[in-house]
């Protein structure tokens, strides 16, 4: 994935999350704050398994912030609780 | 095999004790002993039954887990299980109860220090669960139509046995062993899948030790039975009705590797166990679970031998409602 020095953490995150998405073009229909991971098109199992991994690699351990454990991650959560979780 | 019981006991107590400082533990209901909830998890269930003139009967299964995280730095998490089955109807007697706690930890095969997402997806999982568990269970052998009659028949034995299990459970995962809905504006989208699916292996090593048990015919079962249990599980749901339509299947095939004479009525060489079921959803769908109940309803058909939860030459099919929970 390119570096692009003005690419938000948001932007990241959604370029991210998009590598595991099949049903749906995230970069032309970015996730909405209130929409659902499950909406968007998350399984359960990518979220919990590879999607987590990934974002304690790029965003929890290079901050200092707390690891996600199995089960922290729902494909029922909005996209604004997500990237909260995710990133905060 | 008992100090390795002792130390397991030791390893899984020190690991509850470690930093339990990370975010809140999250509890789930479920009805199988899986490391997560998965689209392919059977939900608890839980149904009453009554046919005019006969006795009711209930049948239950549930298994309650709570994960909490071990440290800031790491993905690990300590846990604790109930877990319950039960069935009263007459020739599916099941009753069986365990207490357990164990330590989850994670593997994978990204490259060390790389944050593509790419090489997250390319890489293989394996989560596991390495547990110690307390059982309780009743032999219900030689039950029969009439056992429920009081007095209890002579020919009617029952006997109760109680034992501590070792359990190392390990779940793999690989990008695409499941596809799931996408939906825009409610709608499911036209590239969202005609069947979203889902399917997993799950691997099971134990150890069980009976602790007490009372003797049966003259013979006093003791020992230690060690073995696996391997399960392949699929689900299905078509795009019909917005995924709520939901088909489980699962094969399971526990094989002994080492059973004392005394155990081996009670604990077959090799048995399988298959499971079918079509629900409903009509809370959460199964591939959105949790937070919160998801409720369900639809049949189950169960054939087979499960040694590991007391259910033998089972063949049943139960209708009822089903719930999953997730707590956060």
């Amino acid at each position: 994935m390119p570096k692009l020095p003005d690419l938000t953490d948001e932007h990241v995150l959604i370029a991210g999350v998009a590598v595991f998405v099949k049903g749906r073009d995230l970069h032309a229909n970015p996730p909405r704050d209130n929409e659902t991971l499950g909406a968007i098109g998350v399984s359960p199992s990518n979220l919990d398994f590879p999607i987590r991994t990934w974002i304690n690699a790029k965003f929890r351990k290079p901050n200092g912030l707390p690891f996600l454990v199995s089960g922290d991650l729902k494909t029922t959560m909005t996209w604004a609780r997500f990237r909260k979780a995710a990133l905060e | 095999m008992k100090s390795i019981l002792v130390l397991s006991a030791a390893l899984c107590l020190t690991g509850m004790q470690a930093r339990a400082d990370n975010a809140a533990p999250t509890f789930t209901l479920n009805a199988d002993e899986a490391p997560d909830p998965q689209p392919w998890s059977d939900p608890a269930s839980f149904s009453y039954t009554k046919d005019k003139g006969s006795k009711a009967a209930i049948a239950a299964d549930l298994a309650g887990r709570l994960d909490w995280a071990l440290g800031p730095t790491t993905a690990n998490t300590g846990f604790a299980r109930l877990v319950a089955h039960r069935n009263t109807a007459a020739g599916s007697q099941t009753e069986n109860y365990a207490a357990e706690a164990g330590l989850h930890f994670e593997q994978n095969t990204a490259p060390r220090g790389s944050t593509d997402p790419d090489d997250f997806k390319n890489a293989y999982y394996l989560f596991h669960d390495l547990s110690l568990a307390y059982v309780y269970e009743t032999n219900f052998d030689d039950e029969a139509d009439g056992c429920d009659a009081t007095p209890r028949p002579a020919a009617c034995v029952r006997s109760h046995q109680s034992s501590l299990r070792l359990k190392w459970t390990l779940q793999p995962y690989h990008y695409g062993w499941d596809t799931a809905p996408s939906f825009l504006d409610g709608a499911p989208t036209a590239a969202s899948p005609a069947v979203a699916y889902a399917f997993g292996p799950l691997l099971t090593l134990f150890a069980d030790d009976l602790v007490d048990a009372k003797a049966k015919n003259g013979l006093k079962p003791k020992g230690v039975v060690s073995g696996a249990a391997a399960s392949l599980n699929l689900t299905l749901s078509p795009k019909i009705l917005d995924y709520r339509f939901v088909f489980r299947a699962s094969v399971q095939q526990t094989e002994a590797f080492q059973r004392p004479a005394s155990r081996k009525t009670g604990f077959a060489g090799d048995s399988t166990l298959t499971k079918v079921s079509l629900d409903y959803d009509f809370g959460l769908r199964s591939f959105d679970a949790g937070p919160g109940w998801s409720p369900s309803i639809g049949i189950s058909y169960v054939k087979g031998d499960d040694p590991l939860h007391g259910k033998l030459n089972r063949q049943e099919t139960v209708f009822g409602v089903k719930l999953s929970y997730k707590s956060k």
